[in-house]
């Protein structure tokens, strides 16, 4: 594993499965994310985001979900050679989550004090407990809430403020990894804005990488160094910001996904949707999953997956490329 | 007015789509095993209760003694689950309590459904002061137990089967009047019933078209299973002697009749006893089955 | 927290006075009264006439009512038994010991039987355990109570001989009583905490506590649980009452000399004072359970605790 990333993930494949049907929610997946960086995990909903991270913790719901294949190196270990007991280890304290909905995130019978100090109950490290006392508060001023507030309930605070909480109890014990899944999509745009920022400054006061899960390109753009987009459980493109944002090439999804931005300045009447929808998890189509919306769709598209086609760090997934690279071979 | 047709057609397509969720409805319950169980299990005792009369005499099997025959064993001779202290035949009196257990479970429920639904709905729907005597009423009802507020109703009207009816039904009245109530409050607050009432709709016909088809299925469920409850509240009062009684073979009747040879002949009790959990379990299951059939969410 | 208790109790009154003004009509517009019981058999119309003047039954009913009531606030006085001779409330005290520990005894049976069973179901969800207690339950939750009660004395103590099968001397004999008492009860019990726990499992604050990496002990008891037993409090005390209900009919079957028992003869022989007493009496212990079950849980909860502040 390459020491200037703490996470690679190679060929991911992640099936849920149920009584009636074989779910496939992650398809080959390729993801690294550099110590220190950020990387944004833009797609739909049902993309396989979420399943992505949920698999780099092992919390996949038991007896339903599995990881078929791959590898997942987390600061240098293998995360699927560790047992259940290696991987409470690590949860918390190498890599944490922040999960979507704040207001069903907290327990509502224990204090917010309670649940920050759990994270470090866990993990030790030899502190003592007037230090752990005071590390909660410390967490606690550090999102912006009053340490006097540590024996409040959560509904005692707001939407926002229990977001707030729940950073707090991820970052508690300083892990390498955070894997912000959707953390402000909940909340109000105001809200949104301010909790971003913390979690920005936290980022970067603590040195700490992050994937940010999310369906919105601005904020993708106000706060991630790379990026990668996945369509129907895969990699469809990725690269740094500067390659997503001002390269000239792009898959067509990214194309159809930044059109669909709705701008302030034109005069358009209608917005512009990209017709059709993700294919079904349980029936994928052979070739291209987005072949049957792709308004470039090729006869290759429909019955071969295309490769990796590299430009730098830039890389797309498409057959629209395959002839047109610079200087690179195809994976 | 032409947005009042298509709303009116919107509505329209959305029972359309309810009589398909019926049908869907009753592919899970299919689907469930222990459901259609207790679905067979009923079917196959009210069979064998309703052609009673077809194969076993009333007069002759039930009712009359036959001395000499006294504890005769099951599978003896003419009497495939034995003779009890009278010597009268046990299958021939547990199919006929049967009957009776099975015919008032149902007329108890379907009306204090029907009475105690009446009054929730009212109350729900209507709110305000006549929410709030109504719901005072029913907690003087329910702040005695079930069986109490019976067997004191029984005492003044006396253990004529019909009065055994009038007394259970009017303690069951509260459980049913809160059900229905409650269901009416929850869907009322939701939007669809908002829209109709923007279309203009009528009060009664607001309930009846548009409140009643969702609130109905958590309403079946529980009167399935309050079916089983009054088969069994049914056996406890005859138990206790403030029921039906003797000669009317009634399954707890039996059971009290029963009691003071079980140690000898333990199948004058066992017998009416497993009659009663066959019952009660059936219903249960059906119960259980509908809850699961109508929100799969549930099933745990 | 005050205010709530007080509002509570305010409420409790009408109830309480509905209930009493219901049985009493109930008890005296019956056709008949207990001068055969307490003249005796053969007694002549005259004597009885006699007895229905003093007794003051033949005043409208609603001034019996009222009679009683005031006998009832001002002196405690809850008449006599036409039965027993004995005064209501000398006998009340004797048999409610009795009912107070059948009742308690299931509760604790059911309490400290079904949680933990309903726990350890929902954890090792779909293994046999659980298969083996889902039956079971569903099999007792179809037995009437009383039949269970009849089949518990007939192999425990008609064919075993290990515990005595009827009377109340020992807390040997509340054996078999507490258990058919609480048996149904503890089926749903056993279920509900089963259901409850399989879906706070589910929970997303779980699965939080889960990323933290706690272990799944920390995670069942520490999280899961106390929010599974939230609602199975109240449900305990709505159970509480229907169980009143069921111990008079297992008074019956253990011939256990209790309230219920009290109750059942009463109505039998229309001994009006005993029957308005003990029932009375049950409403007032149910609504008083039922308002601490209310506040225990409004403590424990604490999102009820700060709306109540």
């Amino acid at each position: 594993m390459d020491e200037r990333n703490v996470l690679e993930i190679k060929n991911l494949h992640v099936i849920y499965e149920t009584d009636q049907d074989t779910v496939y929610a992650v398809n080959g997946v390729n993801l690294t994310v550099k110590k220190g960086k950020t990387l944004g995990l833009v797609g739909e909903t049902g993309a396989g985001k979420t399943t992505t991270a949920l698999s780099v913790m092992r919390l996949l719901p038991k007896k339903i979900g599995y990881i078929k294949e791959g590898e997942i190196g987390l600061d240098g270990r293998n995360v699927m050679e560790l047992t259940e007991g290696d991987m409470r280890l690590i949860r918390g304290d190498t890599v944490s989550m922040i999960f979507q909905d704040p207001m069903t995130s907290l327990n509502p019978v224990m204090t917010v004090g309670k649940q920050i100090r759990e994270s470090l109950e866990l993990h030790k490290h030899g502190r003592s407990e007037k230090e752990i006392d005071a590390r909660v508060d410390e967490m606690l001023e550090m999102v912006g809430i009053p340490a006097s507030r540590r024996n409040d309930f959560p509904h005692q605070f707001s939407g926002g403020m229990k977001q707030r909480v729940v950073i707090a109890l991820a970052l508690a014990c300083e892990p390498k990894l955070i894997l912000a899944d959707e953390p402000t999509t909940a909340l109000d745009v105001t809200i949104q804005a301010q909790v971003l920022q913390m979690m920005n400054e936290l980022k970067v006061k603590l040195n700490t990488a992050m994937i940010l899960i999310t369906h919105d390109l601005g904020v993708v753009a106000q706060t991630c160094d790379d990026v990668a987009i996945m369509y129907a459980g895969e990699i469809i493109e990725s690269g740094t910001a500067e390659d997503i944002y001002e390269g000239k090439q792009h898959h067509p999804y990214t194309v159809g996904l930044f059109g669909s931005i709705p701008d302030m300045d034109s005069k358009a009447k209608r917005l512009n949707p990209i017709p059709g929808l993700m294919p079904d998890p349980t029936h994928l189509p052979a070739g291209c999953p987005f072949a049957p919306r792709c308004p470039r769709c090729m006869e290759i598209c429909k019955e071969t997956k295309p490769e990796i086609v590299h430009f730098g760090t830039h890389e797309i997934k498409c057959h629209l490329f395959s002839g047109d690279e610079k200087g690179s071979e195809p994976v | 007015m032409r947005k009042d047709i298509q709303a009116e057609q919107a509505v329209n397509e959305l029972e359309v789509k309810k009589r398909s969720q019926l049908g869907y409805i009753w592919f899970r319950f299919r689907k469930n095993k222990l459901a259609m169980l207790g679905l067979l299990l009923l079917a196959a005792m009210a069979l064998v209760c309703i052609t009673a009369p077809l194969y076993l005499s009333y007069e002759e099997d039930v009712v009359t003694q036959h001395v000499m025959e006294k504890f005769s064993k099951p599978f003896s001779a003419g009497h495939i689950l034995g003779t009890d202290r009278y010597g009268r035949d046990m299958f021939a009196r547990i199919v006929y309590g049967g009957r009776i257990s099975l015919t008032m479970g149902f007329a108890i429920v379907a009306l204090s459904l029907l009475i105690g639904g009446t009054i929730g709905a009212i109350a729900g729907y209507y709110g305000g002061i006549v929410d709030n005597i109504l719901m005072r009423l029913m907690d003087i009802l329910l702040a005695l137990p079930q069986i109490l507020m019976a067997m004191a109703i029984v005492a003044v009207l006396g253990t004529d089967i019909k009065n055994l009816l009038i007394a259970m039904t009017i303690a069951n009245i509260p459980k049913f009047a809160r059900i229905v109530r409650s269901a009416i409050l929850q869907i009322q607050g939701q939007e669809y019933i908002e829209a109709a009432k923007a279309c203009g709709t009528r009060d009664p016909r607001t309930i009846l078209r548009h409140i009643l088809p969702n609130a109905i299925g958590p309403i079946v469920v529980q009167a399935t299973l309050q079916i089983a409850q009054s088969i069994i509240s049914l056996a406890a009062l005859s138990f206790i002697g403030l029921g039906v009684q003797s000669p009317q073979p009634e399954w707890g009747t039996m059971l009290s009749e029963g009691k003071q040879d079980m140690m000898l002949y333990p199948f004058v009790v066992i017998e009416p006893g497993i009659a009663i959990m066959l019952a009660v379990l059936s219903f249960n299951l059906m119960g259980d089955g509908l809850r699961d059939a109508l929100d799969p969410k549930l099933k745990n | 927290m005050l205010k709530f208790i007080g509002k509570r109790l305010l409420t409790m009154i009408p109830v309480l006075l509905g209930i009493s003004l219901i049985i009493f009509l109930i008890m005296n517009l019956t056709p008949g009264d207990a001068s055969g019981l307490i003249l005796g058999e053969g007694a002549t119309k005259e004597a009885v006439e006699e007895l229905r003047e003093e007794m003051g039954w033949n005043d409208p009913v609603l001034v019996q009512y009222g009679r009683y009531m005031v006998n009832v606030l001002t002196k405690g006085d809850f008449g006599t038994s036409y039965i027993s001779k004995v005064p209501v409330t000398q006998e009340l005290s004797e048999r409610l010991p009795n009912t107070i520990k059948l009742a308690v005894g299931s509760v604790a049976l059911m309490v400290l039987l079904g949680i933990p069973i309903g726990i350890l179901s929902a954890v090792k969800q779909y293994s046999i355990v659980d298969n083996i207690t889902l039956l079971v339950s569903m099999l007792i939750c179809a037995m009437p109570s009383f039949f269970m009660g009849l089949c518990l004395m007939l192999a425990f103590s008609l064919k075993l001989n290990w515990l005595p099968s009827i009377g109340s001397d020992t807390w040997k004999h509340f054996i078999l009583p507490c258990i058919t008492c609480c048996s149904v009860h503890l089926a749903q019990l056993i279920r509900m905490t089963r259901s409850n726990m399989l879906e706070v499992i589910r929970s997303d604050y779980v699965r939080t506590a889960r990323s933290k990496g706690a272990t799944e002990r920390r995670v069942v008891f520490g999280h899961a649980l106390r929010n599974a037993l939230l609602p199975v409090i109240t449900v305990v005390g709505l159970n509480l009452g229907a169980m009143l209900g069921g111990a008079v009919i297992t008074e019956s079957v253990f011939s256990i000399s209790g309230v219920g028992t009290m109750i059942v003869n009463g109505i039998r022989k229309k001994d009006t004072p005993s029957v308005m007493a003990a029932i009375l009496l049950v409403a007032v212990m149910i609504s008083v359970v039922n308002l601490v079950v209310d506040i225990i849980y409004a403590y424990v909860d604490p999102r009820l605790r700060s709306k109540l502040k």
